[in-house]
């Protein structure tokens, strides 16, 4: 559920989604890279980051992005029991898991940060899953960092 | 030196010039980052741009060194390696893809494609300007490598490590070495004798630089590549030996068919184990008579059920050359093979199958759903069955029933993997680097090969155990010992930030971060393979992946956010 925040904001779109994609290069990467040769189209307002593994993505991270203003964050690894780091991907779920549960919490729609295991290795699985998360992100009200920080304050720490 | 980087961007022969504003995106570029340079090249991945990008290096001596070209699969890699080679080691050099990544998927909407390529570059700069590297000390490794088990495939692994002048210390839980061929008579599927098989892989290990440590176990293996110190226990002893690789040949362990097939409770069930101690003593001694006249052997016993999902590869095999030697001790005897499909793949195994076919060996199909019953009083009487394609019931009579059980990973393999920084299978068997590199661990120099990784015939066994051999004297040879993609990093724990948590100790895959005497946790560079666990998990942002720390990401998030164009 967006929460209070989404009832504070106007649903126009004042800017371009924002989304940036981890993808595992071991996986992930690989699908983007057969996207590209495929020349599979894409709308061009997701930003793409190659991680070693899924599994170096701090919590934090992922949260200073939603601080920040960026709409979506998309973690794409490799599908679980196919890890290049033995069981690292499981490790990762898990802690992506409880940064799900923060956004709920605190009134970002848990939506806006996609886990998927194994679901992009190929070009046009690739293109698919992103084209749902930005179509989705699309529906979503925009982050506005400013209204996050004042929303921050008001919890009267 | 100056601050000045340098961005150079490959123009791919002017076929992107559709898609990317070359002036737009080097107008974002510069305003973002004022001391950049921006050059451009036509196609960087040919030699003589490589010329022009070493000449523009000199001429603006940058302190980074960003290429913008194509996907690292495509000619990215292996340009960013020619650069390496040409640059100086105090630049730091990253690849960014603007090709497969940017212009080829977003051909409809140029000045999106040209706001995002900008966006790429400067996010390649931002990671530059957090980039540290850490240099490797690595000593000689020890030339010495353990093999631990004296099965088939430690057997051979020792004689190839032997040949290639490297000492060996072979390790065997039993008195005698040899394994699961001591309890077999025959090898399928050319029937050879296995005490003549035996003896010409024990001829292999009668070598000076061969130590054979019998009754002796491997309680803990620890150390980095190159300088494990293993942990061997030989009759309460304990005794550490330093070694420079470690092959894992433990093998599997027979499944026995408790509580199935009234196995233990009629006399005449056995299991196929105990029907090749029996054959083996009845070949020896051809007096004593075979006084049986039917046997029926029930395959898939305890195997591709849901405690064991698995085949267990070598079960029909077997069964197949069994019946053949009932047949030849006894021609009349009525043999018959009640199986879920016979698994006998590649030629030689079709050929047995034949054999066994064309000898008169009956075989029935049936469905796991309506298994086999097995009948008598005291002794095995008859077994019935339905016929899975006829749906024909039948009652065959047998003296003999043969339950071909499945090999099951041996519990003791569990901890020896989590030292090693290997992974077991849901069914407890170990794994390499599926599918490229199966025998290697994903810790170099260590190496893996025969029924540990998956129940295997004898003269598979012994391949992969010379293959074993093999990989690790590549590696102990100085070749090979990072199997890690090259620009990805290694992690490491900045000792004063440490608090002690241990949080990285328990998540590393593969036993790189340890207990420091001071109470914080140090990673070995040579187990690690740069996952960045630690630093996820690290809740002072002590462990970090100097290459690419969080810091580096952060920066490239914060490179988007704060984005002008659309």
């Amino acid at each position: 559920m967006t929460g209070s925040y989404s009832s504070s904001q106007s649903l126009t779109r004042e800017r371009p989604v924002r989304a940036i994609l981890f993808a595992c290069r071991w996986c992930a990467l690989l699908g983007a890279d057969r996207a590209g040769r495929e020349r599979l189209d894409l709308p061009a307002s997701f930003r793409l980051i190659p991680v070693e593994c899924a599994a170096g993505i701090e919590p934090d991270l992922v949260l200073r992005a939603f601080a920040d203003g960026i709409d979506g964050v998309a973690v794409l690894g490799c599908h679980l029991g196919g890890c290049r780091y033995n069981e690292a991907n499981r490790s990762a779920r898990l802690r992506l898991f409880m940064v799900r549960d923060l956004l709920d919490i605190i009134g970002l729609d848990a939506g806006r940060l996609l886990l998927s295991w194994g679901t992009a290795h190929e070009g046009f699985q690739f293109v698919a899953q992103v084209r749902r998360f930005l179509h989705k992100l699309e529906a979503l009200p925009v982050v506005d960092p400013d209204l996050l920080q004042q929303r921050e304050k008001s919890y009267g720490r | 030196m100056s601050g000045v980087s340098l961005a150079i961007l490959c123009t791919c022969r002017d076929t992107l010039k559709g898609t990317l504003h070359w002036r737009t995106i080097e107008q974002e570029i510069k305003a973002r980052r004022p001391m950049t340079h921006v050059g451009y090249l036509p196609s960087l991945c040919l030699y003589e741009d490589l010329d022009r990008v070493k000449s523009l290096v000199e001429q603006e001596r940058p302190r980074a060194l960003l290429i913008g070209a194509c996907s690292p699969f495509a000619k990215g890699r292996a340009v960013l390696d020619k650069l390496m080679t040409v640059c100086e080691a105090s630049i730091s050099v990253t690849l960014v893809d603007l090709r497969e990544g940017c212009a080829w998927i977003h051909t409809g909407d140029p000045r999106g494609a040209s706001a995002k390529a900008a966006d790429i570059v400067c996010m390649g700069l931002a990671e530059l300007e957090h980039r540290q590297s850490v240099r490797l000390e690595r000593s000689a490794p020890e030339q010495r490598v353990l093999v631990v088990g004296a099965g088939p495939a430690g057997l051979a692994a020792s004689e190839i490590l032997a040949r290639l002048g490297l000492e060996v210390v072979l390790a065997e839980r039993l008195e005698r070495p040899g394994g699961l061929l001591n309890q077999i008579g025959k090898l399928f599927p050319q029937n050879v004798s296995s005490e003549e098989f035996l003896g010409s892989l024990l001829k292999g290990i009668d070598h000076p630089a061969t130590t054979f440590l019998p009754q002796t176990t491997v309680s803990r293996i620890d150390g980095d590549p190159g300088k494990f110190i293993a942990h061997l226990s030989r009759s309460g002893d304990e005794e550490s030996l330093t070694v420079g690789a470690v092959i894992l040949a433990c093998g599997a362990l027979p499944v026995f068919p408790e509580g199935l097939f009234r196995f233990r409770a009629l006399a005449g069930v056995i299991s196929q184990m105990e029907l090749e101690t029996k054959l083996k003593k009845l070949e020896a001694d051809r007096t004593s008579p075979l006084e049986i006249t039917s046997a029926v052997f029930i395959q898939c016993v305890a195997a591709r059920d849901e405690v064991r999902p698995y085949c267990s590869t070598i079960c029909c095999p077997t069964a197949l050359k069994n019946a053949l030697r009932l047949k030849t001790l006894k021609p009349d005897l009525v043999v018959t093979i009640l199986h879920r499909g016979i698994m006998a793949p590649g030629k030689a195994l079709e050929e047995l199958y034949r054999h066994a076919m064309a000898s008169g060996v009956f075989f029935h199909l049936y469905d796991p759903a309506e298994p086999p019953e097995v009948a008598g009083r005291e002794r095995a009487e008859s077994v019935s069955l339905i016929d899975a394609l006829s749906g024909r019931r039948f009652v065959f009579t047998a003296d003999l029933v043969v339950l071909s059980t499945p090999l099951k990973p041996r519990p003791g393999v569990a901890g020896l993997a989590r030292d090693l920084g290997m992974r077991l299978d849901p069914m407890g068997f170990a794994c390499g680097r599926e599918p490229m590199q199966p025998l290697a661990a994903p810790v170099p120099g260590v190496y893996l090969c025969g029924a540990v990784r998956w129940p295997v015939p004898v003269h598979e066994a012994v391949d992969q155990g010379r293959a074993a051999a093999v990989k690790a004297a590549v590696f102990l040879n100085g070749g090979n010992t990072d199997r890690k993609a090259p620009g990805a990093g290694k992690a490491m724990v900045l000792s004063e930030a440490c608090g002690g948590c241990g949080w990285c100790i328990a998540v590393c895959p593969y036993g790189a971060c340890r207990r420091a005497e001071d109470g914080t946790s140090v990673i070995s560079p040579l187990r690690c393979q740069g996952c960045g666990l630690c630093a996820a998990v690290c809740p002072s942002g002590a462990a970090r992946l100097p290459e690419r720390s969080s810091a580096a990401l952060r920066a490239m998030v914060r490179e988007i956010a704060q984005r002008s164009l659309p």
